[in-house]
């Protein structure tokens, strides 16, 4: 992958003449990163491959250097995006992630249907999120009551904050 | 058993909010149709010649069809055919291949003389000015529900039109419905969809 960075890179700099056997690379190349053939619709077609296909790179290396796991979860052709109104991004094979994945799956378990490639514990998965969740659910209602508390002591020993509460309101 | 409704439901009239026009844009998708997965097809909920989820089976992928020319798809047409109970539709899809090696052959015409396919084609006519579902024009389907069969497949070494490549005409008959569209929420996620029939499958 490195090798061929360097050498997209190398092309980059000299994009506006391109070589035949150059051409031929970044076709190959785009396959092999995009994971689809390249549109041969007009002249720019290999300038714009190219640069598609590095800031791909890019993203991809990025990924490993912060050590991301790569996504088990892939969604069928012709699929297109999942969306729902309780995640905010549309799910795609251009974005999905294993999070993504899941937090779709726990509102739909049904619609595993639609996906290509999955872990074959994903109901397991979903059940452990579910249950982390709802431990999470339940830490933030002790923090709430403790800075209700909290609250409740500033107001003894600051009784003009009470004040400040109406004057905004207004 | 259903006595089913034959009856039409809006008026006849023309479109000014977005005047229609005829072609098809340069580009379609081509499926085997065995690859479609039919238990998974969405149609959109109100409307039945609407399908909102086009998935393919895990590991497959469509073909990209790309006709470039003046007249892209050209003698595709959907025409009534008249039954003993019913009526049905056919139709017919054209288009060129301007190209002739041994993989072309071997690749696509040997498999298209035998095999059953959908078409995915964009039309010019889109109807973006369309008050609910604007867009909703854009992507039609063919060979859905009966297949597309090939027709013609014939390679005219003089030929004009193809230059000596291959002319093929597919062929749809008794299809249950005269459209069928592909449309899910808006263009820019149906086109989502449209593109990703053609991805190489990971």
């Amino acid at each position: 992958m490195n090798e061929m960075f360097e050498k997209l890179s190398e092309m980059e700099g000299r994009k506006h003449s391109l070589s035949l056997s150059d051409k031929t690379y970044i076709k190959k190349a785009y396959l092999q990163v995009v994971g689809r053939e390249m549109q041969k619709t007009c002249d720019n077609a290999y300038r714009d491959a190219l640069i598609i296909t590095i800031v791909q790179l890019r993203k991809q290396n990025k990924a490993i250097m912060e050590n991301k796991k790569p996504c088990v979860y892939s969604l069928k052709n012709g699929v297109g995006p999942l969306q729902t109104p309780y995640i905010s991004t549309a799910i795609s094979n251009s974005n999905i992630t294993d999070e993504l994945a899941e937090a779709y799956l726990k509102l739909f378990p049904s619609k595993i249907a639609l996906f290509a490639t999955y872990p074959a514990d994903w109901e397991d998965r979903i059940k452990k999120e579910k249950e982390e969740q709802s431990k999470r659910g339940k830490k933030p209602a002790k923090k709430a009551e403790s800075s209700k508390e909290k609250e409740n002591k500033t107001e003894e020993v600051n009784p003009e904050s009470n004040k400040t509460e109406e004057k905004i309101e207004e | 058993m259903a006595e089913c409704d034959a009856l039409i439901s809006q008026d006849i009239e023309r479109n000014c909010l977005d005047e229609i026009v005829g072609g098809i844009e340069a580009n379609g998708v081509i499926i085997n149709r065995k690859d479609v997965d039919f238990s998974n097809v969405e149609f959109d909920e109100t409307r039945k010649n609407v399908i909102a989820q086009l998935p393919l089976k895990a590991g497959k992928r469509g073909y990209k069809i790309y006709v470039p020319g003046t007249s892209p798809f050209n003698n595709t047409q959907t025409v009534l055919e008249q039954g003993t109970n019913r009526n049905t539709f056919t139709n017919d899809l054209g288009f060129v291949i301007l190209d002739n090696d041994p993989d072309v052959c071997g690749n696509i015409i040997d498999g298209l003389a035998n095999g059953e396919f959908v078409v995915v084609f964009e039309n010019r006519f889109k109807n973006m000015n369309k008050e609910n579902t604007p867009g909703d024009s854009t992507f039609q389907i063919m060979g859905y529900y009966q297949g597309l069969r090939a027709s013609t497949l014939e390679n005219n070494k003089y030929s004009e039109d193809t230059d000596g490549g291959w002319n093929v005409l597919l062929q749809e008959a008794k299809s249950p419905k005269s459209g069928l569209f592909l449309f899910d929420t808006d263009i820019n996620t149906t086109r989502e969809k449209f593109d990703s029939l053609t991805n190489i499958p990971a």
